[in-house]
């Protein structure tokens, strides 16, 4: 005998879940339906911060992230650095996870040159260092944590440094993170210096960060690949994200729909079974 | 032509992962397989580039210094010979105690007290009744010595008395938070697959336009 | 006062009241802790595992050797102590190797105290490394679980874990404070001990003078800022209101 409709609902065979996800995804990437994008208000503030910024200030941007999330932070991170090179801002990279220094080499291979951005004199990347926690309070003692960049060069010797004389130079960080990570610029920049800071993050760290864009100890938030996509507009440097907003929304919409109906028939059965004198578990 | 190579072999291991949401089959496992193997390798190397670079090449430079953290790392795997096992404490205890000090400077300064100043508002509107309340309930939530009560007698849900509104109140603001926080998992997790998406029917089958 | 200083008296008042808190344990004036909830829900889950003739699994995932993992021994013990008075079978699954030691005692001892050591098998006791998780799967497959116990530090595996044991009509009690993995239990468990839960449970059990200490120190922290909170909300309050009461008057 097949179970009744309220027990069907819940229990939806998977496949047939993936199936829909993948079609409801692909449709609007091959034909973008132009779905509206609201704005949020931490990508807001993120973008007007850095926009606000001098020609020649300096952005420390931090790449804690590796392949397992670079679909949300790699868009947010391309974003950014347009946006600090179109206008005219200094960056030092740091990687915090090992694999993140090829993030910045594909910055010096690809992108720097769309701008006319000059290695040593507008950007310079800083090797990994392995510490977690104490690589980023390690450069509170700047000169003898961090003597030399990630090709080996000193770098007192690159323009970018002249006059540099430790991280009370740095005008905003930017970690660009998959995990609470950037909380550690929190904890030991920002309390030590009052560093202003904007977070680019995967979208499970909004929670994370939450507390601290209430107190003001965080500027602006990037969250997920709406973040970027909404930065990629704001700051007008279309990307990869702005392209698969139509489809993360149609996505959105169908896991709001799932839910809603495996509690529809979730409470049914409370009911009905409740009536049988069961409570609403299916056992 | 390495590019090319690369690029459809991605497609082809992106396919067989995730046929898996289907069926566990041969070609997910030998994806899988494969994966740990390279991970595996990855970790070796990644491992060992570390030593190198911040400890053996500056050793050479003639940064004596270094030994002393080389030595403490080399005794790590002192457990393993059961005669030295015991020496094995001193790094892990140079690392704890290291983490708590470094730790500690930065996150009751930035991550209590200025959290509990930030939470020091006027309520004067609803968003700051729901912050402050919310906080302080949730904190309360995790309270579990009530004060003046005796050692014994201390049961599950009569701990506090009135002192229970109050952390249900403390409840209900950690569901909603849970909420928000599984609903922005599943956001990251749809990102995932619309970057795979991107890239299978973008470069591999074109059908997604530039 | 800066927030430096601020934060330099917290860390005195953690300090001086964990260093009461050990001695007073150590007196034996005992310091009152609140029994978790999540304890009775654990009771209820053995007590029908044991109605049903089922088996009580107990998982201690692969995540750190940390605190969580001490607090899921403590836990652990007293699960052993209950299937071991009820005769209920347990089955124990860790993906550490330095827990396993660890766990095969805590489950001897807790035999040993009911009187029942005859009735612990070294079997019961299985150490998955590689592939803990899809291990742990095919246990579900292959073993009737009436209780399903998941406690210490979780990473991707507990959606994994807590829905497929879900599946097996077992109740689910679980416990992390790895606060990115709470919402899958909590949504897949019949009861989750959350956060810091984990860790007064373990102490509510063991007793643990350090743990005591440490608990302490917490309960003085989350004091002081409530009330620093509640102090301070109503000053700007009043401050603000009769600011705007002045603002109206002046007019």
């Amino acid at each position: 005998m097949s179970s009744p409709w309220y027990e069907r609902l819940q229990s939806i065979p998977k496949p047939a879940i993936y199936a829909t996800l993948i079609l409801v995804f692909l449709v609007p990437l091959i034909r973008p339906m132009g779905l509206p994008l609201l704005m949020s208000e931490n990508t807001r503030k993120a973008y007007e911060y850095i926009d606000a910024l001098p020609e020649g200030s300096i952005v420390f941007h931090s790449i804690a992230f590796n392949p397992a999330v670079d679909a949300e932070n790699w868009p947010q991170m391309l974003a950014l650095v347009r946006h600090y090179m179109k206008n005219g801002l200094k960056i030092i990279f740091y990687p915090t996870m090992q694999e993140g220094g090829m993030y910045a080499e594909r910055i010096r291979s690809t992108y720097a040159a769309e701008y006319g951005y000059e290695y040593g004199e507008d950007y310079v990347i800083l090797p990994f260092k392995a510490g977690g926690e104490s690589a980023i309070a390690g450069l509170k003692d700047f000169w003898s944590f961090m003597p030399s960049d990630v090709d080996g060069t000193p770098l007192k010797d690159l323009p970018l440094f002249q006059g540099f004389t430790d991280m009370r130079d740095v005008d905003v960080i930017v970690p660009c993170t998959g995990s609470s990570d950037g909380l550690f610029y929190v904890s030991h920049l920002n309390a030590a210096y009052g560093t202003p800071i904007i977070m680019a993050g995967t979208a499970p760290v909004l929670p994370f960060i939450g507390p601290f864009l209430a107190s003001g100890q965080v500027k602006g938030a990037i969250i997920g690949l709406s973040g970027a996509a909404e930065y990629e507009i704001l700051a007008g440097v279309p990307g990869q994200a702005t392209g698969a907003m139509d489809a993360q929304s149609m996505g959105h919409l169908l896991i709001v729909g799932l839910v809603l109906i495996g509690n529809l028939g979730f409470l049914y059965g409370k009911r009905v079974n409740g009536k049988n004198g069961q409570n609403g578990r299916r056992s | 032509m390495a590019d090319t190579v690369g690029t459809y072999l991605s497609g082809l291991l992106i396919v067989a992962c995730f046929s898996y949401l289907f069926k566990e089959n041969r070609a997910f496992t030998y994806a899988e397989h494969l994966y740990v193997g390279f991970a595996a390798a990855q970790a070796i190397v990644l491992g060992w580039s570390n030593i190198k670079e911040m400890g053996l090449d500056p050793l050479r430079q003639g940064k004596f210094i270094l030994v002393i953290p080389l030595v403490l790392g080399v005794l790590l795997y002192a457990r393993y010979y059961k005669p030295l096992s015991h020496l094995a404490r001193f790094p892990l205890a140079f690392m704890m105690g290291a983490a708590a000090g470094v730790t500690i400077t930065g996150v009751i300064d930035a991550q209590l007290v200025a959290q509990v100043k930030a939470t020091m508002l006027p309520m004067t509107n609803l968003n700051n009744v729901v912050m402050v309340l919310g906080t302080a309930s949730t904190l309360a939530f995790f309270l579990f010595i009530p004060i003046g009560k005796k050692a014994e007698g201390v049961k599950a849900a009569n701990g506090f008395g009135a002192g229970n509104l109050v952390r249900n109140l403390g409840r209900a603001t950690i569901m909603l938070a849970f909420g928000s926080s599984y609903g922005y998992t599943v956001m990251a997790r749809l990102s995932y697959l619309v970057a795979r998406l991107q890239f299978l029917f973008g470069r591999i089958i074109p059908l997604i336009p530039d | 006062m800066d927030n430096k200083t601020i934060a330099f008296c917290f860390l005195v008042a953690f300090a001086l009241s964990s260093l009461y808190a050990m001695r007073r344990n150590s007196t034996g004036s005992g310091i009152p802790i609140r029994r978790v909830p999540g304890l009775d829900a654990i009771d209820e889950a053995i007590g029908r595992a044991t109605e049903m003739g089922r088996t009580s699994l107990f998982v201690i995932p692969a995540g750190a050797f940390d605190a969580q993992a001490f607090a899921a021994f403590d836990i652990l013990g007293y699960v052993a102590r209950q299937t071991a008075k009820y005769d209920t079978k347990l089955l124990v699954v860790n993906a550490l190797p330095e827990a396993h030691t660890i766990a095969t005692e805590v489950v001897r001892q807790a035999y040993l105290a009911e009187g029942k050591e005859k009735s612990f098998s070294q079997d019961s006791m299985r150490f998955l490394s590689g592939g803990f998780t899809a291990g742990v799967l095919g246990i579900y497959e292959r073993e009737p679980i009436g209780a399903n116990f998941l406690f210490g530090s979780f990473f991707f595996e507990s959606l994994t874990l807590a829905e497929a044991g879900q599946k097996t009509g077992a109740i689910q009690v679980s416990g992390t404070a790895n606060t990115h993995q709470l919402p899958f239990l909590v949504a897949a468990c019949d009861y989750t001990l959350i956060g810091e839960e984990i860790y007064a449970a373990g102490t509510y059990l063991s007793r643990n003078g350090a743990q005591i200490g440490s608990l302490v120190a917490q309960e003085v922290g989350k004091y002081l800022s409530i009330a620093a909170m509640i102090l301070g909300s109503l000053y700007f309050t009043f401050r603000s209101v009769f600011q705007a009461s002045q603002t109206i008057g002046g007019r």
